[in-house]
């Protein structure tokens, strides 16, 4: 499963969450470790990586320091505290939403159907 | 993973000077993503990916992800300037600086009408040139090693971050000499009572001021954590 349309509404949570496993990521490693965890099913694409970093930063989610890498310059991103509270809050919805969405998926399963 | 050539990393250059793209801190980090890329392939496979990534970064997502962080950085810098405006004025700092306001409007009506217009037109204008003077040298120090790195590749190259700062220290000063001073320089301000326009005047000056002031807190506060 590939299609970006069912990853774009969850792509924030996403980046919340491995940003809490990982203390701080640079841009290209979200989308590496996102490949590596679903052996390459997901892959985010840089186009809709990018903004979804500036806005969670600019939400101030997100904070952002730079380290010289060779010579070049990487920015690295990690959460602030009001993303710590965040990730909570964001992952419940999601997994209620798939828990909602597996109903609707496969009526027959029982109400009390955990993910 | 190893490390690319100086040919393999002008040829990344290059190719991202193509996109025509101005914004320094977009620049710097799709080229640490395209390097980091191409580091964990071999030579060999280094045009092939290139070409991948060309694939993926087209000019126009490039220039949708300019426009987006420029609104971004807007936003950011507003809320943060708003954070310290709001962490500075305590209520005894900011009643000492109503009474200041009206002080001084009184002291300006005592004064000629040539001396009041030299006095609320000259000084908001020096201070602010020398404002926007000081924040233009800090911009050129940051922007200096960034225009010699991709510089031979990127003919203009500008810091979204910077132009916004810039902008928002300058254009309350062409809105408080169109609006105010213009029209008394010309006389068009004959109805309202001089008091009121000096008053008016003052209180905008103490706003300008506060601005610039707290704008350029916001950007050094962000500064620490952005490329530029």
């Amino acid at each position: 499963m590939s299609n970006n349309n069912l990853i774009k509404g969850s792509l924030q949570t996403i980046i919340l969450k491995l940003l809490e496993e990982n203390e701080k990521m640079y841009g290209y490693e979200i989308t590496q470790r996102v490949k590596e965890l679903t052996a390459g099913e997901i892959k985010i694409t840089e186009g809709a990586l990018y903004p979804a970093l500036h806005k969670l930063e600019a939400e101030g989610l997100l904070s952002t320091e730079i380290q010289q890498v060779d010579n070049r310059v990487r920015k690295y991103y990690s959460l602030t505290k009001d993303g710590q509270k965040q990730v909570t809050s964001k992952m419940s919805e999601l997994q209620g939403f798939v828990e909602n969405l597996q109903r609707i998926l496969t009526p027959d399963l029982k109400p009390g159907f955990n993910i | 993973m190893r490390q690319l050539s100086e040919q393999e990393l002008d040829q990344v250059k290059k190719a991202i000077a193509a996109k025509e793209l101005t914004s320094a801190e977009i620049l710097l980090e799709i080229y640490d993503h395209y390097v980091s890329h191409l580091e964990s392939f071999e030579e060999s496979e280094f045009d092939p990916q290139l070409a991948e990534l060309e694939g993926q970064w087209t000019s126009a997502h490039c220039k949708k992800l300019q426009y987006d962080l420029e609104k971004s950085i807007s936003s950011s810098l507003r809320s943060t300037q708003w954070q310290v405006v709001k962490t500075y004025f305590t209520w005894p700092r900011f009643i000492f600086t109503l009474a200041m306001v009206a002080f001084l409007s009184l002291l300006v009506n005592l004064l000629a009408f040539k001396t009041q217009i030299v006095l609320l037109f000259g000084l908001p204008l020096a201070y602010l040139a020398g404002f926007a003077l000081l924040v233009n040298l800090q911009n050129r120090e940051r922007m200096g090693p960034i225009k010699n790195f991709l510089g031979k590749h990127v003919k203009k190259i500008t810091s979204i971050f910077n132009a916004k700062l810039t902008l928002s220290i300058v254009f309350p000063l062409h809105f408080y000499n169109l609006f105010l001073n213009l029209p008394r320089l010309f006389g068009w301000t004959d109805m309202i009572p001089e008091s009121i326009l000096n008053l008016l005047s003052v209180g905008f000056c103490f706003l300008m001021v506060l601005h610039s002031l707290s704008i350029y807190e916001a950007w050094k506060i962000k500064s620490k954590t952005l490329l530029i």
